[in-house]
């Protein structure tokens, strides 16, 4: 008998598998998983590979180690906006306090609070930091001039309105008030409850009250746009006052393959890349335009394979690019509540391999840290099929979709032979598009987004569950998770720093998933399909960390149902679930030899 | 006819120079307050007013320490202990909205 130890070294995890062989029988005695140290293929690895296989071994001696030639696999994200909107010479205020007062709109020349006994006319009252509502309240009322509306820096809005013996529309929590310009004219509009406000978001509403020409018309136009589904919001009209939508040059991405080179404009969307990606497939190279964003991105990428490898950076070659599209949030520069504008923005995925794998100094390494012999065993996507194979149901011809972290891989195994294949884009991607598109700005928390199911604390003992189940809870949950979104993971809710509502993180989250997983399935699969028709797969087996996620599987599923396909969750060994399937695969090819 | 009927309102129990910020940060939430005289510390203050209260939100206000109390919970687990009169107004009346209490 002979105790064989198979180790899979991923971009996320290493896995171990340990099994008895003898006279061509296996016997598997255990497994184990740890985070991969160092980046996969590189003697960095050497670590996570120890420690995993002593985990699995539990202090048996082992003969021989085999690990997979993993071909490595680099994958490097960016996030470029390509829309930014500018408000300069600040002529609005389009943000959304809780609790606004009063309602209607009021135009007049803007006014410090200071200053209001000396005014005339219909004025809006300016009130900064430190004033009491009381006090805010006596002077309006008191003055002589007719005062329209008011903006102040407190949260204080409801409490002055209460106050006023004639209530006016007024807005607060305006943090840069010192900032609103004086002597202007301007508007304060405030919406009813459960309404959004009608006349500052319309052109021509902006136009009346500003008595704008059809030019200036034009000019405001966007401002209005900009204001659209707020309660609340305040515009200033200055002399040279604009708001514009600008589009920052990205730069163009350049793809070269199938003895063709063909140019896009990364501005123009994930989808028109993809579309001009496939007219060149495989792809031979990226690059990106030098001193532009996307140039710079792609060259990152080069830099960090090159220090993986040894490769110099004119050498590497990037081999796959998924692009999505996305919305990063931005704080709007001019803005003077700190207003956060989602603009558009393209996610780009890229992927490096190069030929040159340095497994064998991580197997040398290895066999001299455990004192016995290793080897390299096999090619991963093969090994991969093999340990997929043992799931009970499925048959040859097969192909597996490992969904991991940095990459999705898809392998085929027919009676006539195998394929395997990289496309760039996993769970790091999904992880990103969900931190920027909620303005997390919390790997952690975009991570237990994606991991868990939403719910939503509805009182101190009970929650909602996203798909409308009610959970009672014995103990009170703490007041930080009271009326808020959390995700439901094994330590209990916790509260997802966000103001939208459960639907809408779902949907975030659900979208992000579909966008790179769904896309990528499909997209593997042709590749390695016979002809590139999803029709001749059969059964495809989904494997990796990913293919645990409570609904990636589905997703998938749903994407490959219309072709015909058996798809459903590995079960290596029939006890294993998705995990494993090439670690399984190496001991297996190792007895058959 | 519609007979005029006092609305349901968070129960303050308690006094001192807080207790016009507390009542403050409940007006500019919108939701209505009565205000009675304290019974004992704080936290019994804020429960018991909690109790008391037809929106099962009660505020005890005892020196410079305010506690805000649901019915639901346990008398030694309120909601919020602070010294932020207008923090405490508005925890209150958050409850009663079923509105995240702390800021993102």
């Amino acid at each position: 008998m002979t105790l064989v130890v198979g180790v899979d070294i991923g971009n996320s995890t290493t896995e171990a598998c340990v099994a008895s062989v003898g006279e061509g029988r296996v016997e598997y005695l255990g497994t184990a998983l740890t985070r991969t140290t160092g980046v996969k293929g590189t003697p960095d690895n050497t670590q996570g590979a120890v420690a995993a296989v002593r985990r699995a071994l539990d202090g048996r001696t082992p003969d021989l180690v085999l690990l997979n030639e993993a071909t490595p696999v680099i994958s490097g994200l960016a996030m470029e906006t390509i829309s930014e909107t500018i408000i300069t010479e600040s002529t609005m205020i389009g943000h959304n306090p809780a609790t606004p007062g009063g309602e209607g709109t009021g135009v007049g020349t803007t006014v410090a609070i200071e200053a209001l006994a000396s005014a005339s006319g219909p004025c809006i009252v300016v009130v900064p930091a430190g004033w009491d509502f009381d006090d805010v309240a006596h002077e309006i009322d008191s003055s002589s001039a007719q005062v329209v509306a008011a903006v102040l820096a407190h949260d204080d809005a409801v409490l002055v309105c209460n106050r006023l013996a004639t209530p006016i529309p007024v807005v607060d929590e305006v943090g840069a008030v010192e900032k609103v310009p004086l002597g202007m004219l301007a508007a304060v509009e405030v919406a009813p409850p459960g309404r959004t406000i009608r006349t500052l978001s319309d052109a021509y509403g902006l136009a009346s009250v500003f008595g704008l020409d059809p030019e200036q018309t034009r000019q405001v136009s966007p401002v209005a746009r900009a204001l659209t589904g707020n309660r609340s919001a305040v515009v200033v009209r200055t002399p040279s006052g604009d708001v514009t939508d600008r589009r920052i040059p990205v730069g163009t991405l350049t793809l070269t393959g199938a003895g063709k080179t063909q140019r896009v404009d990364v501005d123009a969307g994930a989808d028109e890349i993809m579309t001009v990606l496939s007219r060149v497939q495989p792809l031979d190279d990226a690059t990106g335009e030098p001193g532009t964003h996307v140039g710079g991105m792609l060259a990152q990428v080069r830099d960090t394979m090159t220090d993986v490898t040894g490769q110099p950076a004119n050498e590497i070659r990037i081999r796959d690019v998924l692009a999505v599209d996305t919305t990063v949030p931005h704080e709007v520069r001019g803005g003077l509540a700190g207003e956060i504008a989602p603009e558009r923005a393209v996610a780009l995925a890229a992927m490096v391999r190069t030929s040159r794998s340095r497994m064998q100094v991580v197997a040398d390494q290895v066999a001299a840290a455990l004192g016995c012999r290793a080897e390299i065993g096999g090619v991963e996507g093969e090994m991969a099929v093999r340990g997929a194979l043992t799931t009970p149901g499925t048959a040859v011809p097969i192909a597996v979709l490992d969904l991991g972290g940095g990459s999705t891989d898809a392998a085929l195994l027919t009676h006539e032979g195998s394929a395997a294949v990289h496309v760039a884009g996993a769970g790091e991607l999904v992880t990103k598009l969900i931190d920027s598109e909620l303005a997390l700005d919390d790997r952690e928390q975009a991570e237990a987004v994606k991991r868990h199911p939403l719910a939503k604390a509805e009182s101190f003992f009970h929650v909602r569950h996203e798909d409308g189940t009610v959970q009672f809870f014995r103990e009170p949950l703490p007041s930080h998770v009271f009326a808020r979104v959390v995700t439901m993971g094994p330590e209990g809710p916790a509260p997802v720093r966000t103001r939208h509502t459960v639907d809408h993180v779902r949907r975030v989250r659900r979208e992000a998933k579909r966008k790179v997983f769904a896309v990528n399935a499909v997209r593997a699969l042709r590749q390695v399909a016979p002809g590139g028709s999803l029709r001749l797969l059969e059964f495809v087996v989904l494997l990796g960390g990913s293919a645990l996620d409570f609904e990636i599987p589905e997703l998938i599923a749903d994407a490959l149902a219309p072709h015909g396909i058996v798809c459903g969750i590995g079960n290596v060994h029939g006890t294993e679930g998705p995990r494993n399937a090439v670690a399984s695969g190496l001991v297996d090819a190792w007895s058959r030899r | 006819m519609v007979a005029s009927v006092e609305p349901p309102a968070i129960v303050i129990r308690g006094a001192g120079p807080l207790l016009r910020e507390v009542c403050a940060g409940a007006e500019e939430e919108g939701v209505p307050v009565t205000v009675e005289p304290g019974t004992g510390d704080a936290t019994t203050s804020a429960h018991r007013a909690a109790l008391a209260s037809a929106l099962e939100v009660g505020i005890g206000i005892e020196g410079d320490e305010i506690v805000v109390h649901h019915a639901s919970l346990p008398r030694d687990h309120p909601a919020e202990v602070t010294g932020d009169g207008r923090h405490a107004g508005r925890t209150a009346a958050r409850i009663v909205k079923i509105l995240p209490l702390t800021d993102l």
